[in-house]
């Protein structure tokens, strides 16, 4: 009796924090991601840094890995995981794509902060190149290890 | 690779939609199968790298299979932890046919057995009991206990039992798991508990056997006791199962993890030779009401014996017939004497392990030996109680063939003991073991309770007194008592025991008990083990050894070995300790005959012989390094020192000289000290003076001399005296030295061993801490045992804080136990030493010889003067001699107590020369005067006193003519008492000279005090002209108590001089509890105690004085002089100024004059007048205004910086 209850009630709090938490994290992610394509564009046709703008990555990058962390590493919360076979695939590879971007954003930026073209374009393109080296790398890691199912 | 392949690649979010297309997007339980099937396919591939074959997909349907059970199961009990159980029970039995079943089960076990009915029946019941109370795969199917002897057939007959039960299908696998306790003593075995219980308890095995349930450490219990009452046990962590072990494991992400195991369903039997009380003092009530069945084996009666002898010796006889090819048989009284052997200890085992090793071994030596022909006929047989064995003609005792390499007999190892030399008592103690064990057989066979004692032991004793060589027999014979089964001697020290962690400890112990069960068990210096209670580790060390000692205590004897006192100490760390030993056994240290033996045989065993003229030396050799109390003289180690390095010397001289006999230790080789005959005044004459000191060193020999000839007369006597001293005497004296000079004149006598010195005082008895004292006091003596110890300032040690009272009580009880190896020699001033010996009235008696050292009269410092100087290799220059015996009878004259006596002498000689070495290094002086002293080099210490003129000195005072009145007349009157006292006329020695001074400040009372001091030592009276001025703050203290001390310490400052206490009323000023009243009853005690080495003159106001006087009656009648000090005149002031700006080389011009005659009219008046010390301020203002008026003149003449002009002088 006391195990049906308690089911119940760790799936409602599994469902609450997949609808609200997951959720806002997923659109959370998309919205950071095409802020910083944005940025990268802008800070490439302006020539100037982009850190004016006031946005945190590392805050950011920490929060998202916070909320997909304790879902990975709390049971019942696991279970979202066991409900929709999808997401954890999904979950892992957005996370593993936004930190990419991420440090893509974080070169760029690094690079922009003196006006300088030669330098400017160097980052530009340590930066393709970082995008390009991260994604195959976690490309080819998928392929020889799939995600399995929780 | 095709195109999707690649998309697959570069995009791997596309697992997300084969997730999907795999499990939909919300799982269902339909899709299980398709999930193992997927994740199978996947590891195929993996392994197979995308190939396939009909066989793996067998093996996969079948692994599917499984899987799909497994699931089912693991959904059943989702969130349950516990391990799983793969060998269920699912036997049928029918319950019509059990009892049939064990009939005949009963009926096998009877087939296979001897006797045993009674037991036999019972476990039968016992099996039998679960089918028909009914049971479940939770709980343990029965808990049995099965109690008997050793070696009765406890575990066989439940093998067999388990055997049938399988043959008639009743359980379902033969095999019987045992778990023996004993391998889990401590906690940091419980892992490993854990895992093998787990093992067993999951195994295909129906039958768990638990073994030496008393030595498995309590954890190990509580699980079997929960296992038995609830059927399950929940671990404590997380375990996961691999290789069939359990792991401990952390981390929430894992899974399939174990927290929980049960019992399976299984037989629980619990096999001990334990008394049914003792499990159940162990296991608790609760596990005794889950117990099924409590089964005891029944006693062999003398036929059934025979029979399972029979048994055995025909199994022999096979191995015989296949081994060693021989044709054995044998005759009843073999099996007669195999059955008489029967013990309970060693059970059925021993008697197969007797015939093993006394029929089968020495035959097949023979077999090894001999060329016996196949199938040779051999005839066992009895004669003399002895086996024999008759091969063809041959008749051959078995016991002769084999080497004996278990154990001496017991004549042997009585043998070894009495070679010892020496420690009787310990010989008894081990000797009457044996009497005690006949008399416990006895006992035994007529059906009483053996009554087995404990023979662990202690032996306390020194070093080298043969603890070690006596643990080694009393283990072999223990072993040949039968006491011991192996009789082997484990020896360690704290360092085998002790872990270097935590939890460590107790392991190392415990393997270190258990490779010592059988034998003896020896732990050298065992206080060691644990020397406080914060030892944590030693503490660990010594529960695990209490432990073991209780575990194994029928087959394990523990000896702790060390000295005696750190014994008794380390006992008390475990109060559990001391009653389990309850033989302390103390090894006394050697006498010198015995050592003397010792030497003997060491020399013998290593094929030497001491020559005979080397017994009396090699005794008074022994004799000496014998000093007791003293643990490092090494007793038998010493003597095979002795031996040893006599060996090296005897083969250096063998070197040399060829011819020798090699074997031979001769006198030489030993190195004996020469003994000369003592000349005691030689020694003597070393002395100056302190004749009293010479009677008693004399007296001493002369008692020595007549003990002597007693002796050689053969008559005994007892003259042995107790020789503590007290020397008091005054610094300088030649205390120490003398006692030193006495260690090694009694040393020479023969009355002490070492004759060394060891010199403290009461910093190096008393300690800073409660406790520390005795300690710190006892190792200072016993470093001093076999000399003298000499306590400098002993009356030091009578002080209030009590650790001076701690030493002096252990000093007293120290003197008592090593009466006649120490001399106590107790030091200081006289008067102080016969108060402190007041303080302890032990003290006294224990000191009968007081000795006083008079300080030196002014010959003897002479004639050490030049003893000095020779020895320092100077010489003196003609007449010189003259003039430092002069200066050394002034030097005497002016001397106090504290000036030093033969060390004030020495200080003098070393200015000296220190006078003369200055004169060599300037001057060219010739090779051979370089150590000849000169009437130069002599050091003038006083100028002759003759010359004084007190005329003259009182003349530098202005006015107070009163007081230079009563100073002269004082003068006078002493001069007078001197002159009487010459001419030997009686003289009023009790005048006391203390005075008071009354006047206000500045009219020169210090400096007529100073002038006093001055009078006082020219006169006589007093020996030096010092002056120690004080006010109330050189007397009263801060703190309650303080106040004598420093008012003490500053009269002893003053002593033999003048002690000018200034403003002395402020003493009685303060309230009631003034510190100020302290300070004058200590003032008034000591002027009376050194009424005739102190002038104390007190000095302050007028009115002042009188009301403090007043205020204390004995007071008054002690300064019987007081002396007025009137204020000065204008004339006076006048002329005391001028006095002082012309000794400073000023002058006054007239008008200056003028206007300091008006400023002393006006201010005389005034009520703080400072007199004489007004005049001088106003000499300094004065100075200071004319360097400030000429400060800007550049162009300055003589005149000008010697005038003062009125406009200089100032009114303060």
């Amino acid at each position: 009796m006391r195990n049906i209850f308690w089911d119940r009630c760790c799936n409602i709090i599994a469902a609450i924090f997949f609808i609200y938490l997951l959720w806002r994290g997923f659109y959370g992610i998309f919205d950071d991601v095409k802020y910083m394509i944005y940025a990268i564009f802008y800070m490439r046709d302006n020539q100037t840094s982009f850190t004016s703008f006031d946005f945190d990555i590392f805050y950011s990058l920490g929060s998202y890995c916070f909320i997909f962390g304790i879902t990975f590493a709390i049971p019942i919360l696991r279970k979202m995981y066991r409900a929709f076979p999808w997401l954890y695939p999904i979950t892992l590879t957005i996370l593993l794509d936004y930190v990419i971007i991420a440090l893509g954003y974080m070169i760029l930026s690094y690079g922009y902060q003196i006006i300088n073209v030669s330098r400017n374009k160097m980052f530009f393109i340590i930066m393709i190149v970082q995008l390009v080296v991260c994604r195959v790398s976690m490309c080819i890691y998928f392929k020889f290890k799939p995600i399995r199912h929780i | 690779m095709n195109f999707t392949d690649v998309i697959r690649f570069l995009f791997p979010e596309y697992q997300a939609v084969d997730a999907i297309m795999e499990y939909g997007f919300i799982k269902n339980k339909k899709s299980v199968y398709n999930q193992n099937h997927a994740a199978l396919q996947r590891l195929a591939q993996t392994v197979n790298n995308g190939t396939t074959n009909l066989n793996t997909d067998r093996g996969r349907s079948n692994t599917i299979s499984n899987n799909i059970n497994n699931i089912n199961n693991t959904n059943n009990t989702t969130n349950d932890n516990t391990a799983k159980y793969q060998h269920k029970d699912n036997l049928k039995v029918n319950n019509d046919e059990i009892s049939i079943k064990f009939t005949s089960i009963r009926k096998d076990l009877a087939n296979n057995f001897v006797g045993q009915i009674k037991y036999l029946d019972n476990l039968c019941l016992a099996f039998k009991r679960p089918f028909i109370t009914g049971y479940d795969n939770v709980k343990p199917k029965n808990v049995i206990i099965v109690l008997g002897n050793k070696s009765s057939g406890k575990h066989t007959s439940i093998k067999y039992m388990a055997r049938f039960l399988k043959e008639r299908k009743l359980i379902s696998s033969k095999k019987v798991v045992q778990i023996d306790l004993s391998l889990y003593p401590t906690t940091s075995e419980f892992q490993l508990f854990i895992s093998d219980i787990y093992k067993n308890l999951y195994d295909d095995s129906n039958i768990l056997i638990f073994n030496n349930f008393h030595k498995g450490h309590s954890s190990a219990i509580e699980v079997i006791q929960t296992l038995v009452t609830t059927g399950e046990y929940t671990l404590g962590t997380r375990y996961i199962v691999e290789n069939g072990a359990l792991v401990e494991t952390t981390g929430a992400l894992m899974e399939n993890t174990i927290s929980n195991i049960s019992t399976n369903g299984k037989y629980f039997i619990i096999v001990s030779e334990k008394s049914e009380k003792e499990i159940q003092s162990t296991f608790g009530l609760n596990f005794m009401k889950c117990v099924g069945d409590i089964i005891h084996t029944d006693p062999y009666t003398e036929e059934e014996l025979g029979e399972m002898v029979d048994c055995i010796i025909d199994e022999i006889i096979s191995r015989c017939n296949k081994n060693l090819s021989m044709d054995l048989s044998y005759d009843d009284k073999v099996t007669c004497i195999v059955v008489s052997g029967y013990k309970n200890i060693t059970g059925i085992a021993g008697m197969s392990d007797f015939i093993e090793s006394s029929i089968y071994k020495p035959l097949a030596q023979l077999k090894l030996k001999n060329n016996y022909s196949n199938k040779k006929s051999v005839i066992i047989s009895v004669r003399d109680e002895r086996l024999i064995a008759k091969i063809g003609e041959d008749s051959i005792f078995l016991d002769t063939v084999l080497p004996k390499i278990d154990s001496y007999g017991l004549e042997e190892i009585k043998n070894e003991l009495n070679q010892i030399v020496g420690i009787e008592s310990v010989k008894n103690y081990i000797l009457s073991l044996q009497e005690n064990l006949q008399i416990q057989k006895l006992r035994e066979s007529k059906g009483l309770k053996a009554a087995n004692i404990s023979m662990n032991m202690i032996f306390t004793g020194n070093p080298g007194t043969g603890k070690t060589t006596i643990a080694r027999i009393v283990a072999k014979y223990l072993k040949a008592l039968g006491i011991l089964s192996q009789g082997q001697l484990r020896e360690v020290t704290r360092a085998d025991m002790v872990g270097q962690y935590v939890g460590h400890t107790a392991k190392i112990t415990n393997e270190v008990v258990r490779s010592a069960i059988g034998g003896v068990l020896f732990i050298d210096e065992a206080y060691a083990l644990c020397r406080d209670k914060e030892d944590s580790f030693g503490l660990e060390a010594i529960d695990a050894l209490v432990k073991g000692i209780e575990d194994n205590k029928d087959d394990l004897v523990v000896i702790l070995a060390g000295y005696k006192e750190e014994m008794d100490g380390f006992l008390k760390t475990n109060s559990g300790l001391k009653s389990r030993f309850p033989n302390i056994i103390n090894f006394e240290d050697f006498t010198v005959e015995e050592m003397y033996q010792i030497s003997l045989i060491t020399a013998k065993s290593k094929e030497y012989i001491i020559a005979e003229d080397c017994k009396e030396s090699l005794i008074k050799l022994f004799e000496k390094k014998q000093i007791k109390g003293k643990n490092d003289s090494g007793n038998g180690r010493l003597v095979r020192n002795v031996i040893e390095s006599a060996i090296l010397k005897q083969s250096k001289r063998i070197l040399n000289n060829n011819t020798e006999a090699l074997d031979l230790l001769k006198y030489e080789d030993f190195e004996f000290e020469e003994v000369s005959k003592f000349d005691i005044e030689a020694s003597l004459s070393k002395i100056i003076g302190l004749d009293t000191v010479k009677e008693f060193v004399r007296t001493q020999y002369r008692l020595l001399i007549a003990m002597e000839k007693r002796r050689k007369a053969g008559m005994v006597v007892d003259t042995t005296q107790s020789l503590n001293m007290i020397f008091s005497g005054n610094p300088g004296t030649g205390k120490t030295t003398i006692a030193r000079l006495v260690a090694s004149m009694f040393k020479e006598m023969g009355l002490l061993k070492s004759g060394h010195l060891v010199e403290t005082d009461r910093s190096g008895l008393v300690a800073e801490y409660v406790g520390q004292t005795s300690k710190k006091t006892e190792e200072i003596f016993k470093s001093a045992l076999g000399g003298i110890l000499f306590i400098d300032e002993a009356y030091a040690l009578a002080d209030d804080t009590g650790y001076g009272k701690e030493a002096i009580d252990t000093l007293v009880k120290l003197i008592e136990d090593f009466r006649g190896e120490i001399v106590v020699i107790l030091a200081g001033y006289k008067k102080e030493m016969s108060n402190f010996l007041n303080t302890n009235s032990g003290l006294q008696s224990r000191f009968p010889l007081h000795i006083e050292f008079p300080d030196y009269q002014p010959e003897d410092l002479y004639e050490i003067t030049l003893k000095m100087i020779k020895e320092k290799g100077f010489i003196l220059a003609n007449n010189v001699d003259e003039l430092i015996k002069e200066q050394i009878y002034q030097l005497h004259k002016q001397s106090d107590a504290n000036s030093g006596n033969g060390r004030m002498v020495r200080n003098y000689l070393e200015e000296v020369m220190r006078k003369q070495s200055s004169r060599i290094a300037i001057n060219d002086i010739p090779n051979d005067e370089m150590n000849i002293i000169l009437t130069e080099d002599i050091v003038i210490e006083v100028k002759s006193k003759s010359s004084y003129d007190l005329d003259r000195e009182l003349s530098k005072i202005v006015g107070q003519e009163e007081v230079k009145e009563y100073i002269k007349s004082l003068n006078a009157r002493l001069r007078m008492q001197n002159e009487r006292k010459k001419l030997g006329l009686v003289v009023d020695a009790t005048q006391t000279l203390h005075m008071i001074f009354k006047g206000n400040p500045g009219t020169g009372k210090t400096m007529i005090a100073r002038t006093i001091a001055d009078v006082l030592y020219n006169i006589g009276v007093i020996k030096t002209n010092k002056l120690v001025e004080t006010d109330r703050s050189g007397l009263v203290a801060g703190y309650v108590g303080q106040t004598a001390i420093k008012t003490r310490e500053k009269i002893m400052e003053a002593l033999d001089g003048v002690l000018f206490i200034d403003e002395a009323y402020s003493l009685s000023q303060g309230g009631e509890n003034d510190f100020g009243k302290e300070a004058i009853d200590t003032l008034v005690k000591l002027m009376d105690d050194y009424r005739d080495r102190i002038i104390v003159i007190l000095a302050g106001y007028s009115g002042d004085m009188d009301h403090f006087l007043s205020m204390n009656a004995g007071l008054k009648s002690r300064f019987p002089n007081i002396i007025e000090f009137k204020d000065y005149s204008t004339e006076q002031l006048m002329e005391i100024s001028d006095l002082l700006f012309n000794n400073k080389g000023y002058e006054l011009d007239e008008k200056a004059k003028v206007k300091l005659m008006d400023i002393f009219n006006q201010i005389k008046s005034e009520p703080q007048f400072g007199n004489g010390r007004y005049v001088r301020n106003v000499y300094e203002r004065a100075v200071n205004n004319q360097a400030l008026r000429l400060s800007s003149d550049m162009d300055l003449t003589k005149q000008e910086l010697m005038t003062i002009l009125d406009t200089d002088i100032m009114r303060i």
